[in-house]
This record gives structure tokens, sequence and C-alpha cells, in this order.
């Protein structure tokens, strides 16, 4: 069947420019590979934590520099005015499902998995940030048998910020020891109350916060956490966990369900093996052979890191499923790479403002546009600004899509 | 000839195999010995080798007394290490681009270097080993093996401490004490700061570095220095060592060890012993050579590429034609007038123990100290000693205890209680000599999960660990290596590890970090 | 020879499988979405038994017990964003483990001979049902071959499907192919009724070449010594009718998606004839989907039901998103519900072994919370172990996907 919209890619950006599509009342379908790149995102909505220059210059306003940004990053391309509409109506859909955000117009500083700080812009309900905890006296859990939350850390990072912190030994529902056995185990938690309350004894009567790894459930989680608050009498908080990330999943989740109860047709394989492109259609098929027809693609397949684009032995970057042109710095020589992977993080699809791409050989495509990960010129793991990005480009492409699709029905 | 009337004090400078070695036969002699090693024993170039316990085949033609030494130490080390030592054999396949006459000559200086060679069907060696090259014309077995550097150096330190001697790592050796043309200690310095160590002699085993060693008493050594860059691909494409049959020059060998094989490896005059960085066009050239071996090199996973540097020795005069001698050398300083002092260079891991005899014997002869060298009868480890390593040894004991959830480093099946021993039992408080010494971050993900446990398990035991610095050196350090190989699956690979450090762990590549010189 | 960066798919064998080793980033997504990991210690997950496991099964054999408890699900193959095959990994591991099929128990020998019982038991219907459904007669089952007492078995029906085909009138047009399987021969006739009469009412005239069995219980298991002749004779038998250009229709997930993919990775059938027969599979939701959706948009009456769509562990191998649900939402006043869960846990014949019940009940808890809370009139799912044992657990009404098709076609909403 026909759909207004084909989207490559279960990303972040995907699901945002699928559900904005929806909204604006086209069809879409969805063809994605797998598990998304929110499986590797800790919590919160990161816009732009660090200076795309220096990978220690924190950022207190990101809104506020958008326009230093080079002319070629993808928040240029977007705009300020799109990314502050984008994030409003993020924040409005999170709440409606029920993955709440809150933006206060500045970062705020969220605790990482070691208890190093990252500055975060839009932050969840339970998120453990410096603001949260600051001054308090944290008793920090550790689940027997559990290894992907370095919660020694976290108490050695804390202590240097002038918080207290107390490791307190506590022993999972059901023993459960992996982030998705541990989520599950609370949410299938029936006594949460009683749960916490045989807990109380070995958390230290100064205490005046808790903090948990962010396994604390995946669709139930709301529940647990206010049962532990309840009866604990404390905040609780979650500070997140080596991947896959719990928080991503829920929110990954969320917006899946969202998407397919606006019947959605959501798709998976293992790659597209190919596309033709004519002015007002598209066809792209997947490698089983399944063809799929549309007005419009949106390529938002995660670049590099989840396989949008290909990387060979010579260096060179490639987009094999569409056969656009890319950015690269150089070829990828360690000369370029450098100590860091930045040279790498930084490649993409080349595209004009309106994030539509160029097919090698002819001039930018009407029909096509591109997101995420798979845009060039920015750098998630040095700026930490991954969901930003994904919200702003997910958005403006989505936008842009309708605007053609618009077009298309005058004509 | 003078006489010793008490054991002698020795200073070794120096934790490779080679000074570990040293340290080793001289307290079996009776020494009284102190080992002093800049970094963590072992993180010189004897962990930046290719992996073989050589048959010495590979020089059968080119220096066939220096093979027939390889071979007979191949056995003893095998015999003395079993642990640590891998039968794998290994296989000399002519290929097209080969010189066709050189085959019977490898096959006669195998014979009279002693080394039992056997001329096998190609048909059979292309089915055995389906990753090389379909045009193998003429194919020979050899009993090369594979050596686990690192715990070789640490059983070999084990038992000097168990003999009394004394280990120091991270202690550097800044000058020496000289009184009347006798070397008579060494000034070392270390976190705790400067102190001096006196002895009867000093040896100088730094490897590569023994020149500089001997400079701070106007001494030199006749080093010529060759970079060797390796890449490490994804598993076991082969399950003997190939090497190419020709006379010996750059990547021509493919080493299965552990759970990955190694191509390798180029070589290049450098001027700096510190001198570890890989070049990309290094890489291509080891891709391209690859290729005719292994022809389908360039769609494997290569999880990373490291160098190391060659100290050969390289006699004054020598024909720049010639190719440089392998076989180690002893210098007796004592000769140009600095009594005590002995340089050894030169050499292999292959023969680590046959130079520490050569050198403990000229000792002993210096000293008119009469202790014969025992290193080769004397069993390295206690316990059991039959079989040899196997790769899968860890898995084994994993399906055995059905201990999952207390893997620490899932990809190389470490678990925690190793990780603890090392941690409670032999004061090791670093992630990085964890990794040396377990295999720590060694597999695919190259760190990514290992890092934050083995950092949370050390700080359990020093609640002072400085985590978040000791994290940033091994992510930065296990970046050195991927970045010249990030294609294909691997450059997903590193880029998912760097969100993880970055954007999950909140760790900051600190411009001291990204610049700081390998973490030893 | 392993080769790295490489796709899986119909034509792919088993190098190709545990070549896929190597594309591993140990993300651990797979990991997060095992079922079996997530409610037992003792299953170290796919990242674990699959690719990780593998590189050392490359670098020397080593007594293994972990692989035996996966329940060749797929759900991992299915999140991995790397492609690498992961439950083809451990099943390939598992053929190893039991020695191609000379180490395996009495009991699951004979669950993997759905075909044979079913024949057996089809001859005296009455009596065997009688039988297994006494708690007397699945005591000493569950003790003789390991089969749990509980462990939802199906009855077994006779020969009704052939019966009732053999006596149903069809018009002629196009023709197309019905691959039946065993558990629509000797279990679950209706489902085979429902999608001729709805492939009737569309104007195909339906063959039903052969009534053999897949073998997916064999192969799934490791006992692909015996399963190798049964899938050749399969092959064979169907072959005909792909040379004159016929699709197989399947109505089974895990039918489908073994004659797709498996016999290459499993049993390195990958020569012409078997790729041939593999590519003229196609699942029946799928092929009414694509280019009948109009005409059964005209037919469908409305059915004022609470619908829960559970789609099995196997469709999502299919990689062809998820068809019942784009055909179910053509259904008029239809009230449809995704279920959340990612597995009901029976995973073919997994949880009729009497050490893996446990965990496979555990497993399907939150299908069964989801249903206690929705209370759906009717579950929908299109894979036969898993209706029985959803059916069993929660005692509503289970049925396949064609089968509400067509009550919405005949008006009995
Ligand atoms: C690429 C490559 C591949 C190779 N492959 C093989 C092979 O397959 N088989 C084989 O047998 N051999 C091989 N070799 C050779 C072998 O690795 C070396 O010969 C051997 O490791 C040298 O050991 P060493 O102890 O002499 O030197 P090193 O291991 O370098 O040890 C010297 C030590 O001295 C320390 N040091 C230096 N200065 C000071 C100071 N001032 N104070 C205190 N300590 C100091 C250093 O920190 C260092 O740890 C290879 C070499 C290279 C480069
Ligand atoms: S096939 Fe299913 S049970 Fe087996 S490892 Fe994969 S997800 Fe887990
Ligand atoms: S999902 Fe795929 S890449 Fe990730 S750990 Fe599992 S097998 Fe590896």
């Amino acid at each position: 069947m026909k759909t207004d919209a084909i989207i490559i890619g279960t990303e972040l950006d995907g699901l945002i420019a699928a559900i904005r599509l929806r909204e604006h009342g086209y069809s879409v379908r969805m063809i994605g590979n797998g598990g998304g790149s929110l499986h590797y995102a800790p919590e919160g909505i990161h816009v732009l934590g660090f200076s795309p220059r220096n990978d220690e210059e924190i950022i207190c306003e990101p809104l506020a520099i958008i326009s230093q940004l080079d002319q070629s990053h993808p928040y240029r391309k977007v705009g300020i005015d799109q990314i502050r509409n984008a994030l409003d109506w993020f924040v409005n859909i999170s709440g409606e499902i029920h993955q709440k955000i809150t933006i206060s117009g500045h970062n705020e500083l969220a605790v990482s998995a070691t208890g190093l700080s990252i500055p975060v812009y839009g932050t969840s309900e339970h998120q453990a940030t410096v603001g949260k905890i600051g001054g308090k006296t944290a008793a920090l859990v550790r689940f027997r048998g559990y290894r992907d939350f370095p919660v020694e850390l976290v108490a050695i990072e804390l202590g240097k910020t002038g918080t207290k912190t107390e490791i307190v030994d506590v022993v999972a529902p059901g023993d459960a020891v992996e982030n998705a056995a541990l989520a599950k185990a609370f949410d299938e938690l029936e006594e949460t109350d009683s749960y916490f309350t045989a807990l109380k004894d070995s958390i230290p009567s100064y205490a005046d916060v808790m903090l948990f790894p962010a396994v604390m459930g995946l669709s139930n989680f709301h529940r647990t956490l206010a049962s532990a608050e309840r009866v604990l009498g404390m905040p609780c908080l979650e500070v997140p966990t080596l991947p896959p990330s719990v928080p991503g999943m829920r929110l990954e989740r969320a917006l899946t369900n969202y998407l397919r109860n606006g019947t959605a047709s959501l798709h998976s394989c293992s790659g597209i093996s190919g596309s033709s492109f004519e002015t007002d259609r598209i066809v792209v098929w997947d490698d089983m052979g399944r063809q799929y027809e549309a007005s419009l693609v949106i390529v938002s397949n995660g670049g590099v890191l989840m396989g949008g684009l290909d990387v060979d032995s010579y260096g060179v970057v490639h987009e094999t499923s569409f056969g656009f042109k890319t950015y690269q710095s150089e070829p990828l020589k360690p000369t370029t790479v450098g100590r860091s992977l930045n040279a790498l993080h930084i490649t993409g699809v080349e595209t004009d403002d309106a994030l539509r791409p160029q097919r090698n050989g002819s001039g930018f495509c009407r029909n096509a546009f591109v997101t995420g990960r798979t845009l060039p010129h920015w750098n998630p793991a040095m700026e930490c600004s991954t969901e930003g990005v994904c919200v702003a480009t997910g958005w403006a492409a989505a936008e842009n899509a309708h605007e053609y699709l618009e077009s298309l029905n005058v004509a | 000839m003078p006489q010793v009337d008490h054991n002698p004090r020795a200073i070794v400078i120096g934790g490779g195999a080679t000074g570990c070695a040293v340290a080793r036969d001289l307290a079996l002699r009776g020494f009284g010995v102190t080992l002093v090693e800049f970094g963590d024993l072992g993180s010189g170039t004897s962990s930046r080798f290719h992996g073989m316990l050589q048959s010495g085949a590979r020089y059968a033609v080119s220096d066939t007394d220096y093979a027939a030494e390889c071979m007979r130490e191949r056995l003893i080390v095998a015999d003395l290490a079993a642990g640590v030592v891998e039968q794998t054999g290994g296989l000399f396949v002519s290929l097209p681009d080969d010189p066709p006459e050189f085959s019977d000559r490898f096959y006669d200086g195998c014979l009279s270097a002693n080394i039992p060679v056997e001329e096998l069907d190609p048909d059979l060696v292309m089915a055995r080993e389906p990753a090389i090259s379909r045009h193998v014309l003429r194919a020979f077995s050899v009993p090369d093996a594979t050596v686990q550097s690192w715990r070789l150096v640490n059983l070999l330190a084990d038992d000097v401490r168990r003999r009394g001697g004394e280990i120091l790592t991270r202690h550097q050796v800044i000058g020496m004490k000289v009184r009347n043309g006798r070397m008579c200690g060494v000034r070392v310095t270390s976190a705790a700061g400067e102190v001096t160590l006196e002895a009867d002699v000093v040896l100088n085993a730094a490897g590569p570095w023994s020149a500089r060693v001997a400079a701070m008493v106007g001494r030199t050594v006749d080093l010529e220095l060759s970079k060797g860059s390796i890449i490490a691909l994804s598993h076991r494409m082969v399950s003997h060592a190939v090497n190419r049959c020709r006379p010996p020059t750059s990547h021509d060998i493919i080493v299965p060890t552990g759970t990955v094989g190694l191509f390798g490896a180029t070589s290049e005059v450098v001027g700096d012993p510190d001198t570890t960085n890989v070049r990309g066009q290094e890489i291509q050239e080891l891709l391209n050579n690859a290729e005719v071996l292994l022809p389908e090199v360039r769609n494997y996973r290569v999880y990373r590429a490291w160098a190391g540097v060659r100290p050969l020795f390289k006699p004054k005069g020598w024909p720049s034609e010639k190719p440089v001698p392998r076989r180690h050398s002893v210098i007796n300083h004592g000769d140009d007038g600095l009594v005590g002092f002995f340089t050894v260079c030169g050499g292999s891991l292959t023969t680590h123990r046959s130079m520490a005899e050569d050198l403990g014997n000229q000792v002993c002869l210096s000293l008119g100290f009469d202790a014969k060298c025992i290193s080769a009868i004397t069993p390295l480890t206690r316990g059991k000693n039959g079989h040899g390593w196997r790769p899968a040894d860890n898995y084994r004991g994993i399906e055995e205890d059905r201990c999952y959830q207390s893997l620490v480093c899932e990809c190389e099946a470490v678990t925690q209680s190793e990780v603890i021993d090392l941690i409670e039992n032999h004061g090791i408080k670093h992630i990085h000599d964890l990794r040396r010494r377990l295999r720590i971050g060694f597999g695919p993900c190259q760190g990514t999960f290992c890092g934050s446990r083995v950092a949370a398990l050390i700080a359990r035991y020093h609640p002072d660990f400085a985590s978040n610095d000791d994290l940033g050196r091994f992510w930065v350090e296990r970046l050195k290596g991927i970045v010249h190989t990030a294609w294909g699956q691997q450059a997903r690979q590193a880029l998912l590890s760097d969100t993880v450090y970055r954007e999950t762990l909140g760790v900051r590549l600190k411009p001291e970090l990204a610049t700081s010189a390998d973490y030893r | 020879m392993l080769h790295s960066g490489v796709f899986i798919g119909i034509d792919h064998g088993s190098a190709n499988v545990l070549g896929s080793m190597d594309q591993c980033t140990k993300c651990g997504i797979c990991n997060a979405h095992c079922p079996v990991a997530a409610v037992t210690r003792e299953f170290p997950g796919p990242k674990y038994c699959g690719p990780q496991a593998q590189r050392f099964r490359l670098a020397g054999s080593v007594p293994e017990w972990s692989p035996m408890l996966c329940s060749g699900c797929g759900v991992c193959t299915s999140v991995c964003p790397n492609n690498v095959a992961i439950s083809d990994i451990i099943t390939l591991a598992k053929a190893d483990i039991v020695g191609g099929g000379d180490r395996i128990s009495l009991g699951q020998r004979l669950l993997n001979r759905p075909d044979l019982i079913g024949r057996l038991g089809g001859k005296f219907p009455t009596l065997t049902n009688t039988l297994l459904g006494s708690s007397i007669v699945r005591r000493i089952v569950e003790s003789l071959f390991g089969i749990h007492r509980s462990a939802p078995l199906p009855e077994v029906h006779g020969r009704k499907f052939r019966k009732w085909l053999a006596s149903h009138d069809q018009e002629n047009g196009p023709i197309v192919s019905y691959f039946s399987g065993c558990a629509i021969e000797n279990y679950d006739p209706d489902v085979g009724i429902a999608l001729v009469r709805l492939l009737n009412h569309l104007g195909y005239k339906v063959q039903v070449p052969t009534d053999r069995c897949c073998s997916l219980p064999m192969l799934s298991s490791g006992e692909t010594g015996p399963a190798r002749a049964r899938v050749q004779a399969l092959v064979d038998a169907l072959h005909p009718s792909v040379l004159t250009g016929q699709k197989i229709i399947s109505t089974s997930t895990s039918c489908s998606l073994t004659l797709r993919a498996k016999y290459a990775a499993y049993l390195d059938m990958t020569d012409d004839k078997s790729g041939e027969v593999a590519s003229a599979v196609v699942d029946a939701c799928e092929f009414l989907l694509d280019g009948h959706a109009g005409r059964l948009r005209k037919c469908l009456n409305a059915m004022p039901l609470r619908v829960l769509y559970h789609g099995p562990c196997q469709l999502r191998g299919h990689k062809m998103g998820t068809p019942a649900v784009e055909l179910m939402q053509l259904i008029p006043e239809i009230n449809l519900q995704l279920s959340q869960a990612d597995c009901c846990g029976i995973g073919g014949t997994y949880g009729y072994e009497k050490n893996k019940h446990d965990i496979a009940l555990a497993v399907g808890a939150s299908l069964v919370e989801q249903v206690r809370q929705f209370e759906p009139d009717i579950i929908v799912c299109d894979s036969e172990t898993c209706r029985w044992n959803i059916e069993a657990r929660t005692s509503v009404e289970c049925v396949h996907p064609v089968q509400l098709l067509m009550r919405a076609i005949d008006g009995r909403g």
C-alpha cells in the first residue's frame, strides 16, 4: 500500500517526524532495522551541553548560543524559532505519553552513570540532577550482583561536589541483575509498598534523598517510584546506567505505541537494498525484496552509529541505500581522526537548509529529507546534544515534508 | 680475578620479558635482586609484539644459528610455562609472489637448525585454512607456538619475589652511582620520591630504551630501533600461525592468539623508543599486503592497531644492505672502563631466557661468583604444568560455574573474582594494570562496558581512587588503537563506545589525557 | 569460511550465520528484549550465548549448557541493529550440544514429531483426547518423557481439514498453494478452513500440495540429523507448485519463517531448488494485505469487539511489519489493542518441557496481565502453539487473523 511518507529508521528523530506527520494527517510507514539508539540514551533531553569546539566548556543557555554555531550545524539549518517550537511541542507530547519532560530555559547538571555532571536541557521527573541533590545526603542503592551501575564511582564523584553519600546494599525483586530484568521485576512487583518498607531499615536515618539506578521499571516506574517516595519519605531519583538504557527504552516504547495507536505502519527489515526516485514518487525495497511506495522519504537511520552510513577500509564514507552525497572532513585517516573520533562523528549526508540531500550525479531532492545522526557537522558525543538535534531535525523534516505534500495537493 | 665472599646484589633495569628473565636467572643463582621498571611489568615492547613463540623457522635461511637457538628456547619455555603457551603449530606457505627457489632453501635451513619441518600437500593446507589464499604452491609445517606475554612476565616476576627478590614497578631509573670506575647503584624516582639503590652490578635490560639508560653514564649501545605495527583481526581466521615462505621481511604473518588473529608487522627505523603511534599509511600497507595472504581481509572487522619498537643490536660498521642480525648481544661495559655495568639487547621474546643465561654467565664470571644457570631446569610455576593454555579456558570455567553475571569483561570472559583477587592480593589499582593481566578490554567492544565496572571494583577497595582520570586514560588508550581501524563494523563500535564514555559515563577527553604519552 | 559484514538471508548458510558474530557491538539491546533472560538468571542471554560465546567456540570446543535454555523465539535477532543472526547462532550451538540429535531426550524427540503424534492420535481422536485430558495420564507422561503435566497440549482432530477440503467445492480461478503444515492437518483444522474460504471469497482456487511438517521443532532443538531427510522430502513436494509460479501461503508465521530462511541457516540447503521454494513462501496476512485490502474493506462487516492482538515472536523474523494489524484495522468498529509482551512464553515446544515450564510461565506473565486488564472478547495470534498456550492460560478464545476476518465477512461479530 502506498503511503504519504516512508521513514527509514526507528531513531528518536524518525519517531518525531512520524508523529508530526501523523498529526498533519498523513499516512506514514516506518521501516527500521532493530532497536534504535534510544537504547544508548541516558535520561533527559540534551540540547547542547558542551561547546562544539571544546570538550570541556559547559554551556549554560544552549538556545542563546545557537546563532554562534557554524553555519553548517543542523541547529543553524533548523533555525532558532523552529527549535523552540519543536522543543515545546515535544514537551507536550512527552506529557501525553507519560514521559513528562520539564524545561526551564537553561541547562541543569544531570548526574551521569559515574557521578559526573552532564548539562541537560530537559529533565524527566525522577532524573537525578545536581540541583535536586545538592547539599543533601544521598543513599545510593547497590543491587546485589548487578554490574551495570558503578555506584562506587557515583559516590566518589558526588563526594567531590559536597554531597554526602552512603551506599546501601539491596536485593532486587527476584534477585534480578540485568537492566531489563530489573525493570521487569519492578514492573511486576505486586506489593511495592511492602518491598520498600522492608528496605527502610537498611537506609541510614540521616539520608534525605535516595538514588536508584535508572532501572525502576519500564511501564510501571511511576507507580514504583511513587510508592518508594511515599514509604521512604524522601525524593527517589534515578541515575543512568550502562546501556541498554531503561529510560531510553521507555521513551522509545511510549513513542512507538503512540504512533501505532495512531495507525502508522511499522516495519522492520535488515536493510534497504535499493530505491528509485521519481519527481513525485519514491519506491524503496528492502533486502527481502519487498517494495514500499510513498510520495517522500525521510531518512533517519542513525548515521554511522546505527548503520545508516558505511565507512570502508580506505576511510571513505558511503550512503548506499539511496546514493546520497556524503560529507566527510577528509578520508577518515588517523591524521584526521586524530586521537579522538571527532571526524567520524561529524560525517553524514550533506543537505541544503531544508534538510534535503543531494543524490550522486543530480541536484537536491525535493522529496527526501535527512535527520538526526545521518546529518553531518555535529558531534553528539562532544556536544552532548543528541536528543535536541534529533527532536529539532525530526520536527523540521516533518514540517518541510508537510509543505512539500501540500504543494503536491495544490498542483 | 676478583672474588666475592657474599651473595652479590644486582639491580635490573627494565621489567619486560628480558629484564624479568634476567632477574629470575640471577635470583636462582643466589643474587639479591631488585628489578626497577618505569611502568607496569611488560608495558614496553614485550606487550606490543606479535604473540609468537618462534620455532625459529622464519630465520632458518638468513640466520641458522639464531634459528636453532629459537627452537631450543621454544621447547624450554613451552615446558617451563606450559600454562601461557598455546601449541598452535605454524605453516609456511609459498604464494605465486614468493621466490620459488626459497622453499627448498627454507626446508634445508630448518633441518640444519634442528627445526622439525614437514612439507604438506597445498590442497590439504588450503582445506584446513579456508581463510588463506587459494594459490598456495608449497606448504611446510613447523612447531611455531604462541605465548601470552603478560602472563609470562608476571610468572617470571612472581618467581623472583618468591625467591626473595624485589620488583619495583612505576619506578624510573634516572641516574647511576659510579665510584672509582665501578658501578655501585642507581638513582630511582617514583611517586614516593627519589631514592638511591646500592648494588654490586647494574644490568641494563631496558629494551629499546637501553641506549638511553647507557647514555646516563656516557656509554653507547649500538641499537637499531625498528618500529613494527600490527592489526588485530576480530577472530581466529586461521588455526595455525601462517607465514609467507620468503626471506623474512615485513607484513608476512598471521597469528591466532587468544580469541583474535594478529596480522603484521611493518618495520620502520625510528629514533625514539617511545614511537608507538601508527600511521594511516601503515594500515593501508598492512591491508594491501594482507590481501595477498588473506584475500577477504578488507571485509574483516579489525579491532585495533598498535606498534612496538624492536630493540635490535646493530654492530658498528654493519653493512647497511645486510639485514640486522636478530641474535642478542651482551655488552660488558667493564671492557670500556665501567666495571659492574652490563647491557643486554637484541634477541626476541622467544629467547628471553637464553639472553638472561648469557648475561648471568658473564656477570658471574666478572664477579668471580661461582653459580650455574638453572633457569632452564627449574619449574616456573608450582602446581600442574601439564597442559597448554587454551583461549577457551575462561569460557569453559564460566560455563562450568554458571557465574554469568559475575563477568566483568564479557568479551574476554573475565570474572569479578579474578579482578578482586588482583586488587586485594597483588596491590593492583589501575584499570590498565588489570587490563594487562586479565585481557580486560581486549575484545570487540574494546573496554566499553568493562571499564567502568572495573573502576567500580577498584573504588570499592580504594575509596580515594581517581576514577575519572583512570577511566579517561583507559578510554584514550583504547581509542589510540581503535581510531586506526574504525571502518566497517568497528566504526560503529567506536562510535557506540565513544557515546557510552562521553554521553553516559560523562568522561570528558581533556587535552592532557588526549595528548599524554602512553599510560604504562 | 567466516565472513564479517554480511547480511543473513534466504540463501545464506551456516557459515554466514556464524560469521555474523563479528557484527556485534555488544550494545546489549538483544539482552534487553530476550524474554527468557528477563525471568531467569540461569540463562546468560542472547549476547553472551550468541556472538560472544561463538568467539570462544571458534577457539576450542567447550562443554556447554546455557544455549539449551534459549527458547528460539528469535526476538533477539529481530531487535539487533547490527544484523547478528543471534538466535540462529544459538540454535547451531544447540545442534552441536545434542550432537545433531544423538543426545536428545525422549520427550523432546516426541515433541519434535507433531505430525507423527497427530497421525497416531488421529486414528482414535476421542480416546487420545480423553487420555491426554486425564491428569493421571499427564503425570505419567511427565515422568516418562519430561513433558510438563500442565503444558497446553492441543486436541487431535483426526483428518478433519483434509476431509473438509475433499468435499469442498471451489470455483475456478487463479491457483494458489496452501502450506497447511502438521498443525492444521492434525490439531487446528478451523484455521485452514477459514483461509480456504477467505481465498475463495477473493476468487482464488486453493491447492494443498502436502501435509508434511516443516520440522521446526527438530531444527530449533538441534535435532538436525533426522530433520534433513524430512526437509528434503518437503521441498520436493512443494517444488512442483513453485515451478508453475504459484505462491505458497502459510497461516503459521513460524512454519513460514522456517521454510523461508532456516533450511539454509541450519542445514546449509542453499541449492536453487530450496531457494525457489523459500522465496515462494508468503505469510497469509501479508498476501492478503498486498493487493487485496481494497476488496476486503468492502466485504468486512462491523465487529464491535474488544480484540487483543499478540504478534508471535516469529512474526518479527519475517521483517514484514504487522500485516495482521493492518488487515484488522479494516474491520469497522473493532476495538483493537496491541500486546505489549515480547513473547507468550511457549516458544514452540520449549514450554512443554518439564524443566522449562516455569520459565515459560514467567515469560508469559505480562501477556496474561494485559489480558486481565483489557478483558478482550477475543485474542488474535498468528501462530498455533502460541494460540493454544494463550487460550490455556487466559481462558479467552484465541484465533488466527484469517479466522477473525472470515467472521467479519460472515457477519458473525
Ligand atoms: C612488532 C613486533 C613484533 C614482534 N614479534 C615478536 C614475536 O612474535 N616473537 C618474539 O619472540 N619476539 C617478537 N618481537 C620482539 C620482542 O617483542 C622483543 O624482542 C622483546 O619483547 C624485548 O623485550 P625487552 O624486555 O628487552 O624490552 P621491553 O619489553 O621493551 O622492556 C624494557 C622495559 O624497560 C623499561 N624501562 C626503560 N627505561 C627505563 C628506566 N629508565 N627505568 C626503569 N625502567 C625502564 C621499560 O618501561 C620497559 O618495560 C617483536 C617486536 C615487535 C616490535
Ligand atoms: S531466541 Fe529468544 S530466548 Fe533465545 S536468546 Fe533470543 S530472545 Fe532469548
Ligand atoms: S543486539 Fe546485536 S549488536 Fe547488540 S549485543 Fe546483541 S548481538 Fe550484539
